[in-house]
């Protein structure tokens, strides 16, 4: 099985460790790709290393949605992978409804509620822009605050599965103890409401399709309604 | 008689072996390990839900070496006892990560995949 972890913090964004040692510890536990995020604007060329497949993920950080959509219409030319740092609706909502975004990171960080409802998730299939299930933010929060965030997470996987939106289970790692295995991040993703096998397509296929895809349009292989086969 | 008598297979609860490596700074004593895994079951999953996973620490297949172990658990709670140990960060003063390698249903399996201490007895096979 292909593990990926799209969201890892390197040096290179708020991360204490440099690219190769984050890389280094993925393939020790097992992880076939990790995508090393770059805040938008400062977007930076990641270099390749032997064994494991990296990916350029860019976060975009917006204020409100107007700005969103000219953040993702700018990065989409360079990254692999589009994140959205969540936790705003208006932002939420905005990141549902936009088919250049990969990925809406923590929706409800920072927020009683789940940040999430119906429509957003709507969106989120018809676009398929999947909802993140941050491992980071469950594994830094503690006693009555953990409970509040499972309950949310919970609720929205519940809404992903109701309308058959993709969900993806990320580390969220800001130092390399931080990284987990992808089977241990998919069994989180377990423990929220989905089947195991969904949980575990949370960590392998979902994000290795989104890669794939997104490889061919940055080479020039898939335009939009065109699709070269060799 | 003092003790109930051992119950029949068909009766006793089925079990997994969970086998983990312990990824970390520098060396780690099995007791702090233990002590570890033990708060982030009964933090993570709380007292209910760890009476059901039925945890027990196998201390003498334990590879202080390698730091290698293995846990046993209930059939059902694999999956608990999993996401549970991922939540283990430091242990002892060392931060680590607890990798689990494979889950058997055996302690002979266990040992043969993963521990690597085959039985002589087969050596020659």
């Amino acid at each position: 099985m292909m593990y990926y972890d799209l969201e890892v913090h390197s040096s290179l964004s708020m991360g204490e460790n440099t690219v190769e040692e984050m890389a280094h510890f993925a393939k020790r536990l097992g992880l076939f790709g990790i995508g090393i995020v770059s805040y938008f604007p400062d977007i930076v060329e990641i270099p390749k290393i032997d064994g494991i497949d990296i990916v350029s993920s860019v976060m975009l950080k917006p204020d409100n949605a107007s700005d969103l959509n000219s953040q993702a219409k700018k990065a989409r030319r360079k990254a692999e992978i589009l994140l959205v740092h969540g936790g705003d609706y208006e932002v939420n909502r905005a990141a549902c409804e936009n088919p250049l975004i990969d990925v809406l990171c923590h929706p409800e960080l920072g927020r009683k509620d789940s940040g999430l409802d119906h429509i957003c998730v709507k969106s989120a299939h018809e676009n398929q822009v999947a909802i993140q299930v941050s491992f980071r933010e469950i594994m830094e929060s503690y006693k009555r605050n953990r409970v509040f965030i499972l309950s949310s997470m919970k609720k929205n996987v519940k809404l992903c599965q109701k309308y058959d939106a993709p969900v993806v289970t990320c580390s969220g790692a800001v130092t390399k103890w931080g990284m987990r295995s992808g089977r241990e991040l998919s069994s989180i993703a377990y423990l929220l409401g989905l089947d195991l096998g969904k949980a575990i397509l949370t960590t392998s296929s979902i994000p290795q399709n989104t890669i794939i895809k997104n490889r061919d349009r940055l080479s020039g292989r898939i335009w939009e309604g065109v699709e070269i086969e060799q | 008689m003092d003790a109930p008598k051992i119950l029949p297979p068909s009766l006793r609860s089925q079990k997994r072996y969970i086998v983990f490596e312990v990824i970390s700074e520098g060396p780690v004593a099995y007791a702090d390990l233990t002590s570890a895994v033990w708060n982030s079951v009964l933090f993570f999953l709380g007292e209910l839900d760890a009476s059901s996973a039925k945890i027990w620490f196998i201390h003498n297949i334990y590879d202080e070496k390698a730091q290698r172990g293995v846990i046993k658990c209930a059939h059902d709670s694999v999956e608990h006892v999993r996401s549970a140990i991922s939540m283990v960060q430091v242990i002892g003063e060392a931060k680590c990560i607890i990798k689990i390698i494979g889950v058997t249903g055996t302690i002979k399996s266990a040992k043969a995949k993963y521990l690597a201490q085959s039985d002589l007895k087969n050596f020659a096979d």
